[in-house]
């Protein structure tokens, strides 16, 4: 018997060590709760640092446009005296699928490698125009039906070769059989690339695009890469990309660390002309793990990192706020985060379920369970209030958070004898909510299913699928691409002109609906809430037929007050993203265009062409 | 074991005449412990179920409210009279999560054990005292089986079970347990088929098939139930890194794996979300192999006492 | 005759790795979601012709035993086929990551065989005494603990609490040196060790209170030997036997059970492949990993039978 209690003893010791190790952790959960100051004071605060530091400023450069919410992502940026040297090492959130271009499915970290090596031939900037980068000029014909580009002289690939037209007639042969820009090609009806002479090329549509550009400013089809090169080595390109970029592949480590580093040849100089890039080499290191990626910046075993995730961007402010000497550059609604529902599953295709569901969900609660409060901001449209085409009157328009009223229409439909479910009157409706199992995700859906849940009147079952069975429920089979799904979360929009997205995905769902309303054979399996509308439709069409901004506007405001009214999609929330770096690291956010006009941060990806470190 | 011993009748007579009480006050004390901790768990658990049954009118909070929706208790509370263990990320009681966890780790662990003792016992004991061919092509399948990395294989068969309910989890748990008892039956059985009491049965000319029942069976169950004790600390461990990786059961039913996942994210400002639940995994998983061990000790000074 | 036995152990084996190999394939058939919508991004889908294009190519049309004759036949020559989605060979994708699970393993192995010997040794020496108490708590804790949860606890403590150490990322010893490559794998390797520790532990406790009754220690002991002398000269040795295998065995379980520490730690290591190729329904990586792990686990198991034929003099006179 008394040789137990030396057992007993040592296991309460550890179990004592565990408690006691635990203890300490409290102090610092309040803070969270504080978190509401905009990133603004950051973006301040490190101004005035950077003013003291600098002997001359030369000019200050104000973009972004202004947030209507509460979380004010404006950003500021001085250009002052460069310093060469240094490697940047940023930690990204996962590893790139592949670094082709044209073939490989690509997120922001991927991007942020793609864009290191690979040039585009036009960029985007944060206020939405598109920019000259390797094309100098360009212009439409009439019908804007034909697209000729001039493009820069003298600029060679990493492995020697010119760029000229004919490399991206070469390319087009690639690009046109892409798994990843053969869709772009599709959308975009690009028929042929045609080169007129050694610097000009001209692209042909088979319809009218009046934003065609924005197409060349997506990798898949505007990253311009070695066709040679690729050519020669299909699948062994993406461990040696070849393009025309700032930087050269030194050393790929998959799942590791990517490096690359400085390429002496690079065709770009600063407006000083000062030959570009400023680094010698950037580490690339995938770390999924959000809390070790910030942990991996603040010990300075990286100096900058990307989340898209509202919990780690929380951290890092508070990080900040406790003295970490860390830049935040925050960017509101590279897309935004809600669902579908699936109007071919009743009771879905009831607008009065759609309206309903959609009016119970607490998109301030949501965000909090992911811990996002004054940090992102609730959806109401495609595009955030950082976007120029954010709209007011969409979102007044938008069923917000009202349960009562949310539970009243569920209630009408409940108890209507010609409900569209079947079901006896009175009986609750059942829905299916599915997201990938992704933590953030698995915390809103909690709170979706609660709420819906509360109102006595719904029967929610949840489901989690990886993210590949997940796209596939919504995508359902060849040919016809009908989706088994429900509720389904979904990420919708980007950064992109709306045209590049919504043309396609309120396209006729079947064939069978394009025959009934005489638009044979367009029909597009990205259809996913089964959802059409003739009138909007013809309303995206026109949008592409013009490229005066107030009357493009002005279709896609009716697009989205349509979408207003009928919720085939629902928002919860603009997804904050953030780039954090080390204080002694600028050019992130104020780079410039080669016609010298300022660039900015539009969306998660750093662009590192201009990046630089200071002593 | 030692042939110069000369018993002839069925030890498991000996074993018969012990009463389950006497057994208990043999324990050393912190073996006590540990059954104690067990029963606490499984009348947890029953306790939760009889809870949903009488649709929450028992005296535990509703382990799915997020009081945060509906202006009561916040997100990530510290422990307090309303909420003993403090609340999670969504605003649940942690105390309530736990307990309705209990129940998940419970049936995958009896399911586990019943199938193992009952299919792959018997498959063992079968195989072991018929020998020969089914011995060789039953022994190749569980060496198949066992080849497969486990975690492979629950990944992909619960990738392929498109509902991820309790029953079917542990089903598949149940199924991929079977052959580490076939084996350890197979084991046992060939210790047994060899003794004089067995061979004494054979010459008198009792049927193979009574021989395995009477004789082999409840010879070989003690050290099956010595390895079902600590195999069910094994299996609650493997379903809590499931659930942790986000496979086993579908959320919002708590288990003790999920609610880790859905702690880490915090674990920043607190570890306490992850605190609770690895306490009382462990702890279960402690008393388990406890029993076990002592069990197994049991079965041995048995076994060589005869 | 024991040419024969090894013969007929191969033989076995290979039998084994057949059926996994079969079992393999038909399990990754089952798996929902038609590989071509993986392939393919869901903008390139309205192609319709495209999709048979693709389909066709990777000859996804044929019946299922044909694909799986071909995949073993260019299996057995090395060729694991390669992902559908990144276009890398399997077999490269493999070569990339098993260092770092190799390595993981190994160190896991080395960390319970080396902190095993000297716990079970001094607890069986002083069998029933204060140390031999502590140590079977540590022992009965460490055998409970969920690698996972160990991992994470590890993070806490060691990266977030103290920061001595990184939380994830790996580096490699051909680049960054020993010194820094522990860094990255001391946690992981150590979270996972602690299963394996214990019962070693254990094992080799029980087998010295065997042996320490044995005459020869016996005199020893009356000889006046200091105990460490005794322990590690006379009592190790006839132990090292089961050691071995068991440490043999656990090498071959902790080269699967590594999955859940490296996403823990996120570790470029073949676990985290094999998932992200199961979340990808990457076809392709999921049967050539998943059958190079079962080859592993089966060719250790092999070789640990072997050597204990060998070393055994009981089994080699048989």
């Amino acid at each position: 018997m008394n040789k137990s209690w030396l057992k007993i003893l040592a296991s309460l010791f550890t179990i004592a060590l565990i408690a006691a190790a635990c203890g300490g952790s409290d102090s610092d959960s309040g803070s969270s709760s504080s978190s509401d100051a905009a990133s603004s004071t950051e973006t301040e605060a490190e101004t005035e640092e950077e003013t003291e530091t600098t002997e001359k400023a030369e000019e200050v450069i104000e973009a972004g446009t202004e947030a209507e919410g509460d979380v004010d992502t404006e950003v500021e940026e001085i250009v002052d005296e460069v310093n060469y040297g240094g490697n940047l090492t940023i930690g990204l959130e996962a590893e790139a699928t592949g670094l082709r271009p044209w073939e490989d499915a690509c997120s922001s970290p991927c991007l942020t490698m793609v864009l290191a090596i690979h040039d585009t031939l036009v960029v985007q900037r944060a206020d939405g125009t598109i920019g000259p980068w390797l094309a100098t000029s360009w212009e439409a014909n009439d019908g804007f039906t034909e697209w000729t580009f001039s493009l820069n002289e003298g600029v060679t690939f990493h492995n020697g070769y010119s760029f000229k037209a004919q490399t991206l007639v070469e390319m087009f042969e690639l690009q046109k059989v892409g798994a990843s820009a053969a869709g772009i090609v599709t959308a975009a009806n690009l028929q042929e690339v045609i080169a007129v002479d050694d610097y000009t090329v001209k692209y042909v549509l088979g319809a009218a695009h009046s934003a065609f550009p924005s197409f060349l400013v997506q990798t898949p089809l505007g990253a311009v890469f070695e066709p040679y090169a690729a050519n020669d080595d299909f699948d062994g390109y993406s461990m040696n990309p070849i393009g025309t970029g700032p930087f050269t592949m030194d050393k790929r480590d998959l799942d590791n660390e990517t490096i690359v580093v400085r390429n002496p040849n690079y065709w770009m100089n600063d407006r000083d002309g000062n030959q570009l890039p400023y680094l010698d080499s950037v580490t690339f290191r995938p770390i999924p793990d959000e809390g070790t990626r910030l942990d991996s910046l603040l010990s300075g075993t990286t100096n900058a990192m990307q989340t898209l995730r509202q919990g780690t961007i929380r951290d890092a402010r508070s990080a900040k706020e406790d003295g970490a000497d860390i830049t935040l550059l925050e960017f509101q609604g590279n897309n935004v985060g809600g669902g579908m529902y699936n109007l071919n599953n009743p009771p879905l295709d009831d607008v009065r379920v759609r309206r309903g569901l959609t009016h119970m969900n607490n998109q301030d609660a949501v965000i909090e369970a992911l811990g996002g409060t004054g940090i992102s901001l609730p959806g109401t449209q495609w595009y955030s209030p950082d976007s120029p085409w954010y709209s007011e009157k969409v979102a007044a328009a938008f069923p917000s958070f009202d349960f009562d009223a949310g539970k009243a229409l569920i209630e009408e439909y409940v108890n209507d004898p010609d409900r569209s479910d079947g079901r006896a009157v009175g009986d609750k409706i059942e829905v299916e909510l599915s997201c990938p199992p992704d933590p953030t995700l698995i915390a809103a859906i909690q709170v979706v299913e609660q709420l819906w849940s509360a109102s006595g009147m719904v029967d929610v079952n949840l489901t989690n699928y990886d993210q590949q069975t997940h796209i596939g429920y919504a995508l359902g089979a060849p040919p016809d691409f009908q989706g088994s799904h429900g509720v389904h979360c979904w990420r919708w929009s980007s950064q992109n002109d709306p045209s590049t997205e919504l043309n396609r995905q309120l396209a006729p769902h079947t064939l069978g609906v394009a025959a009934a309303y005489g638009l044979d054979g367009i029909f597009t399996p990205t259809n996913f809430p089964n959802y059409f509308d003739i009138e909007i439709f013809g309303w995206l069409i026109a949008a592409i037929g013009t490229d005066v901004f107030e009357e493009r506007y002005a279709l896609y405001e009716m697009v989205m007050m349509r979408l207003a009214r009928d919720v085939p999609i629902y928002f919860s929330g603009h997804t904050a993203t953030l780039l954090a770096l080390d204080t002694n690291i600028s050019g992130i956010n104020g780079w410039v265009l080669p016609d010298g006009t300022f660039g900015g941060q539009g969306w998660a990806v750093p662009n590192l062409n201009q990046a630089f470190i200071t002593d | 074991m030692s042939k110069s011993k000369n018993i002839t009748g069925s030890p498991d007579a000996k074993l018969k005449g012990n009463g389950r009480l006497s057994a208990v006050k043999e324990m050393p004390f912190f073996v006590k412990c540990a059954l104690f901790w067990l029963v606490f768990i499984v009348s947890a658990a029953i306790y939760t179920r009889l809870d949903r049954l009488f649709g929450q009118a028992l005296p535990l909070q509703d382990p799915f409210y997020q009081g945060f929706l509906f202006g009561g208790a916040s997100p990530t509370e510290g422990p307090s009279l309303d909420h003993v263990l403090g609340t999670d990320i969504l605003s649940r009681d942690n105390l309530s999560r736990l307990l309705h966890g209990a129940w998940v780790s419970l049936v995958v662990a009896i399911t586990v054990v019943s199938f193992g003792i009952v299919f792959g016992g018997l498959l063992g004991a079968f195989v072991g005292y018929a020998r020969g061919r089914w011995e060789t092509l039953v022994m190749g399948i569980m060496d198949v089986v066992l080849a497969f990395p486990p975690l492979v294989l629950l990944l992909a068969l619960v990738a392929i079970y498109k509902v991820r309910s309790l029953p079917i989890i542990a089903l598949v748990f149940g199924i991929l347990s079977i052959p580490t008892y076939v084996r350890i039956a197979r084991a046992s059985t060939l210790g047994v088929a060899s003794r004089e009491f067995v061979q004494a049965a054979e010459a008198i000319g009792t049927k193979r098939f009574w021989i395995l029942f009477r004789e082999i069976i409840p010879n070989i169950l003690p050290s099956l139930f010595a390895y079902a004790l600590i195999n069910a600390g094994f299996v609650i461990v493997v379903e809590g890194t499931l659930s942790y990786l986000g496979l086993s059961v579908q959320i919002p039913e708590p288990t003790w794996g999920n609610m880790i996942n859905e702690g880490r994210r915090d674990i920043r400002q607190t570890i306490l979300p992850i605190f609770w639940p690895g306490l009382f995994l462990t702890l279960t998983v402690v008393s388990l192999n406890m029993l076990g061990d002592w069990f197994q000790q049991r079965v041995a000074i048995r076994s060589s006492a005869l | 005759m024991l040419s024969k036995v090894i013969a007929a152990r191969i033989a076995r084996l290979v039998a084994t790795l057949f059926a996994v190999s079969l079992l393999t394939f038909l399990m990754v058939e089952q798996l929902p979601g038609d590989p071509i919508l993986a392939i393919l991004p869901p903008e390139a889908l309205d192609d319709l012709e495209n999709i048979e294009r693709i389909r066709s190519e990777l000859r996804l049309d044929d019946p299922v035993l044909t694909r799986y004759g071909r995949w073993v036949g260019n299996a057995m020559q090395g060729d694991l086929g390669k992902s559908y989605i990144t276009d890398q060979p399997v077999s490269d994708a493999i070569k990339d990551r098993i260092p770092v699970t190799i390595e993981l393993a190994f160190l896991a192995t080395l960390i319970a065989a080396l902190a095993a010997i000297p716990i079970g040794a001094f607890s069986a020496y002083h069998e029933g005494g204060r140390f031999d108490r502590i140590a079977s708590a540590f022992t009965t804790t460490a055998l409970s603990i969920p690698a996972f949860l160990a991992g994470i606890f590890f993070i806490w403590l060691f990266t977030l609490k103290f920061n001595w150490l990184p939380s994830s990322g790996w580096n490699r010893i051909t680049d960054k040196g020993i010194v820094a490559n522990l860094k990255t794998a001391i946690l992981p390797a150590g979270a996972l060790s602690l299963a394996a520790l214990a019962i070693n532990a254990r094992l080799i406790r029980a087998d010295m209170i065997g042996t320490l009754k044995e005459d020869y220690i016996l005199s020893a002991r009356a000889k006046g030997l200091r105990s460490r002398y005794i322990l590690m000269r006379h009592a190790l040795r006839p132990s090292s036997l089961t050691a071995i295998t068991v440490f043999g065995l656990q090498f071959g379980g902790l080269i699967g059970g590594t999955v859940v520490i490296e996403t823990v730690f996120a570790l470029p290591g073949l676990g985290t492949r094999l998932i992200s190729g199961i979340y990808q329904r990457d076809v392709m990586m999921i049967q050539g990993i998943t059958l190079f792990i079962a080859t592993v686990y089966v060719v250790v198991n092999l070789f640990v039978d072997l050597l204990y034929l060998l070393l055994d003099p009981r089994i080699r006179r048989q």
